[in-house]
């Protein structure tokens, strides 16, 4: 892989970006800006970024295609971002797209959970049910 | 006494129709091995690029006690889960995975390890209960279409009694694939884990990476998912090397199949032949006779 990222450096304007789950690849193309959902908030992504590995969380990533249209859309649950040298790597644990996805499931699922959100079982619970919530909304933002 | 032609023609019925049987599932083993080797494929890309960071936080494992799923401990009890498959007509698919896990229980024992044995497969279950092989868990009828939900799932059973200290190894016997024409029945150690080294080939220029939020809750989350993709592996190449089994079984079969039928075809005219030949000596017999 070290030597793959030397022979196929991306120009040094645009980015090589992959999205990739443990069943398949999502995406696979040129952009010029992705935005994922870090741990602690939103990371931006521009060409010459500096090496970086980053924890993911639950929310929406958008990957502006190279041209500047408008961005495609995943929602993504956990797993890492990894940017070398203009290859931007997302190692996607789970993730869904706006085809996949039954939005109108959704609002019940959201609702429910919010209900049990006002009454957590435990700590635990509350952290699972708060991930949770983010991930229906996350799909929500799809439409 | 040479067999009547009435004979020979069932037989001849009787082998077609088993090879139109074996034909079938030959072309079902490929259409299903084609799914099966594209979703090992498919997972390639994932697994690469975890190793790749893996490799690069390799130097943040270096106090392995804080990572639970790498610390090697004394061996005591061993958890041995052998893959196999449900249905036979796979050659010798099975009996070549079932030799290499009970070698591993006689070494395993002769070191002074417990082993559990964790059989899928129905073919493992009936023919470990034959030879009275104890086996604490059974699985049956596991998908020809694994999921990474099914290989979380799995990983999280066979880890658990690593982390509660009931077993200090798990080791894992399927069939590893390396081509479309080998797929050797392979040993894995799935806990503890011997994260990949690191990558050998680092440049000199490299900048050094930023890690968010820390190389060692990075690594910590890694080390799971390595796992659950370990056994990804391994469901999803059994069901390969099961296919590529029964396939190559199924044409052996149907090829002799319609040898046979060619050879039962060739028997059957002489058989018809002579019959005619004595019904008319008969007749002209006979008709001399009334002369």
């Amino acid at each position: 892989m070290v030597a793959h990222a030397a022979a196929t450096e991306a120009g040094s304007d645009t980015l090589d970006v992959r999205v990739v789950t443990p069943e398949g690849t999502l995406m696979k193309g040129e952009a010029s800006f992705v935005a994922a959902p870090a741990s602690d908030g939103e990371v931006g992504i521009l060409p010459s970024h500096t090496p970086l590995i980053s924890k993911l969380g639950t929310g929406v990533l958008r990957v502006t295609p190279k041209g500047g249209a408008d961005p495609v859309k995943f929602a993504v649950r956990g797993g890492f971002l990894q940017v070398v040298k203009n290859h931007v790597t997302l190692l996607v644990t789970e993730a869904a797209t706006r085809e996949q996805t039954d939005i109108s499931a959704l609002q019940a699922q959201l609702e429910e959970t919010l209900k049990k959100l006002a009454n957590p079982p435990s700590d635990e619970e509350y952290t699972a049910l708060l991930e949770l919530r983010r991930w229906i909304e996350a799909r929500q933002k799809l439409a | 006494m040479p067999e009547k032609a009435r004979v020979i023609r069932r037989r001849i019925s009787s082998v077609t129709n088993t090879a139109k049987i074996t034909r079938t599932m030959e072309m079902v083993a490929t259409s299903k091995l084609k799914r099966a080797q594209a979703r090992v494929v498919s997972s390639g890309p994932y697994l690469d690029t975890l190793k790749e960071i893996m490799g690069r936080l390799a130097g943040a494992a270096a106090d392995v006690s804080r990572y639970p799923l790498l610390a090697a401990r004394e061996v005591k009890k061993v958890l041995l889960w052998i893959v196999t498959a449900d249905r036979g007509l796979c050659g010798s698919y099975n009996v070549n995975l079932l030799r290499l896990g009970r070698e591993i229980i006689d070494r395993e024992k002769a070191a002074g390890h417990e082993v559990s044995v964790w059989m899928s497969g129905r073919k493992g279950v009936v023919a470990f209960r034959f030879r009275e092989i104890p086996m604490v868990r059974t699985l049956i009828g596991m998908t020809d279409r694994p999921t990474f939900a099914d290989a979380r799932k799995m990983a999280k059973e066979l880890t658990d009694p690593f982390l509660a200290g009931e077993v200090d190894r798990v080791l894992i016997v399927w069939p590893r694939f390396l081509t479309l024409g080998r797929q050797p029945p392979s040993e894995m150690q799935l806990v503890p884990i011997a994260p990949p080294e690191e990558a050998g080939e680092k440049k000199h220029d490299e900048v050094p990476f930023l890690y968010e939020p820390s190389p060692e809750e990075i690594f910590k989350e890694l080390l799971p998912l390595y796992v659950e993709n370990m056994v990804f592996r391994v469901l999803a190449e059994s069901v390969v090397g099961e296919m590529i089994a029964r396939r190559t079984a199924m044409k052996l079969a149907t090829d002799n199949a319609e040898k046979l039928v060619k050879a039962l075809t060739l028997q059957y005219n002489k058989a018809r032949q002579s019959q005619i030949t004595m019904e008319l000596a008969d007749i002209l017999g006979g008709s001399e006779a009334l002369k």
